[in-house]
């Protein structure tokens, strides 16, 4: 009977720390970091100085939707005609974007309309952005958290 | 039986008595009977972990969801399905009496070769519009297994390899496809014509009926031989009237898949208790092995939810799973052959049968053609799953458990880049327990066409 109480308790005990450590959602391990904001950061090389907004309030799931990046001179002046290229997708799952995302016009100087964005999975997505404008090459990254 | 060491007994003793004065005193009124002490004492020392070993046990009845699993729930719950979106290319897509004409030519087995074929034959309503064989039995062995087309008004892309990008275009592939109904264009279209009811349900949704040549010939541009040599007998000009006329009859079906949609299952009823907390930390209906399996199924051991995910369970898209070819000699590509085929497609949203303009064909517009294609396959809706066996796109898998079991095993065995999800640890009660959650995903189909 004492074998069996203690075998209990250490078998038990043991069972409880692994439901204890085990049995937790990998989703509280969230990306804690969220690069997009509402301000400017500058492009890698500090060439630019960059901003991304989404044209909705929260960027959908599995629906085409465009976004807007601005892109200035390091001391705040509009960078008008500039080449971008659109690249991205998760790198924690390492696939690209399910569509081809592209620059389709510019609705007001140093501001760049990107059409064909499309998320299809929660998780951590990187936009990256490659810029040639002013005879400046330089790229910027940004990164976001797709929730449910 | 050996004795318990007195250093454990004394190590549990200290720390339980350090929380618990009233077990301090209960067990110094028994100091006048030292053997029963002792075994009250192991009784007693021993409660909480019995406690933990039934919370343990149960804990899936009273499971916790976070916020963000919450949140989760919700994105999957058939509530949160969004309106059905606009198909600008079928300017006939919402209409009613095209709903119900769309509703007759399903059924309609004249428009097939040997006149016995209808799209229901292998989209059986009463099995949730799938057939329940592997691969389809049409006039002929079609080469994949039927999807269902619930809920299809949906899809950005349309078969296993998305080589149709409209529920129209979709919907009169097969009529010309051979193994499938085997029609062709010019056969069909006078059928069409042949029948008074089709006739004024045209003219009310399409206007005039066109002339077209007296003479009814087996002529397609996707038949075999004779029928494409016959189709280039025909001239263009009669070319595009039948083109169009066939793509109505298609815009006519289109309307009617629309309207077909799941209907809420068990797993909604729970979300929705969770979601507005009527029941909240409560089974709700659920078994521990079906709440085990939703944890599972919503976090990332099992990686479901990455393709598998907002209301129809499914993000629409292509993905590797690892599936090895059946056949050597002829080898199913999947999405490589689907992205070529879409754009060559005049059926297409672009195409000259589309009422759409070109800026309103997005998906076409950014379609990517670097994204991993070879072997890759559409993303099927999880919704009636258990009820619409066999799996995957040559219905290879009999079973939930079988096509569980592959994802862990293809994890583990093939090399990085044929597939595209990491390593999956799962037990065989993860996988069992996965299987309970699936089989809460069932539910009614429903629909607002009135026949």
């Amino acid at each position: 009977m004492k074998t069996f109480f203690l075998t209990s308790v250490v078998y038990i005990l043991f069972m409880q720390l692994i439901a204890q450590t085990g049995g937790q959602s990998a989703f509280t391990d969230a990306v804690k970091k969220q690069t997009i904001t509402d301000s400017f950061q500058l492009s890698e090389k500090g060439f630019f100085s960059v901003k991304l907004q989404c044209t909705k309030n929260t960027p959908p799931r599995n629906t085409i939707h465009n976004w807007v990046l601005t892109v200035l001179t390091a001391d705040g002046k509009p960078v008008t005609d500039a080449r971008i290229q659109v690249n991205g997708g998760m790198p924690e799952h390492g696939h690209g974007f399910p569509t081809q995302p592209v620059v389709t016009k510019q609705p007001e100087a140093g501001k760049y309309l990107i059409e064909g964005v499309k998320f299809n999975m929660m998780g951590l997505w990187v936009m990256r952005f490659n810029i040639y404008g002013n005879k400046k090459m330089d790229a910027a990254e940004f990164k976001l958290k797709i929730k449910a | 039986m050996p004795a318990i060491p007195p250093s454990a007994i004394t190590g549990y003793n200290k720390l339980y008595l350090k929380f618990n004065t009233s077990a301090e005193f209960n067990l110094t009124s028994l100091s006048y009977f030292p053997g029963l002490r002792k075994k009250v004492s192991i009784l007693i020392l021993c409660l909480p972990v019995w406690l933990g070993f039934f919370t343990t046990a149960f804990k899936d009845d009273a499971v916790k969801w976070s916020e963000e699993e919450k949140d989760i729930l919700k994105s999957l719950w058939i509530g949160s399905l969004p309106p059905l979106p606009p198909d600008p290319s079928n300017r006939v897509a919402d209409d009613p009496v095209a709903a119900s004409l769309g509703y007759r030519l399903f059924f309609d087995t004249r428009f097939s070769a040997n006149k016995k074929i209808s799209c229901a034959t292998c989209h059986k309503p009463e099995k949730y519009f799938t057939d329940g064989l592997p691969r389809s039995k049409g006039t002929g062995l079609s080469d994949r297994h039927a999807m269902s087309i619930v809920g299809t008004g949906y899809n950005a892309w349309y078969y296993w390899d998305g080589r149709r990008d409209k529920q129209w275009s979709q919907a009169i592939t097969p009529m010309e496809t051979i193994g499938e109904m085997e029609g062709t264009r010019v056969e069909i279209v006078h059928e069409f014509f042949t029948d008074s009811l089709y006739r004024k349900l045209y003219q009310q949704l399409f206007g005039s009926i066109p002339s077209l040549p007296d003479a009814t010939i087996r002529a397609s541009p996707r038949g075999n031989d004779t029928a494409r040599v016959n189709w280039q007998k025909i001239s263009p000009g009669y070319q595009r009237i039948y083109n169009q006329v066939f793509a109505n009859i298609g815009k006519a079906i289109a309307a009617y898949e629309r309207t077909v949609q799941y209907g809420p299952s068990r797993f909604d009823k729970y979300a929705e208790n969770i979601i507005t907390n009527k029941k909240q930390n409560s089974s709700s209906g659920f078994n521990s092995s079906e709440l085990r399996g939703l944890k599972l199924f919503i976090g990332e051991k099992a990686q479901c939810l990455r393709c598998h995910n907002g209301p129809h369970f499914t993000n629409y898209g292509f993905h590797k799973i690892g599936l090895p070819q059946l056949s050597a000699e002829k080898p199913d590509l999947g999405r490589m052959i689907g992205l070529q085929a879409v754009m060559m497609d005049e059926f297409n949203c672009a195409g000259p049968y589309s009422d759409a303009g070109r800026m309103d064909c997005t998906e076409l517009r950014f379609i990517n053609f670097d994204a991993p294609s070879a072997e890759a396959f559409k993303v099927p809706s999880l919704r009636n799953v258990a009820l619409t066996a066999p799996y995957m796109h040559d219905g290879r898998f009999i079973s939930l458990k079988e096509t569980i079991r592959h994802y862990r095993t293809a994890s583990s065995t093939l090399p990085p880049g044929s597939l595209e999800f990491s390593k999956l640890n799962l037990s065989d009660k993860d996988i069992n327990d996965l299987v309970a959650f699936l089989r809460t995903l069932s539910g009614p189909v429903i629909t607002t066409t009135k026949k």
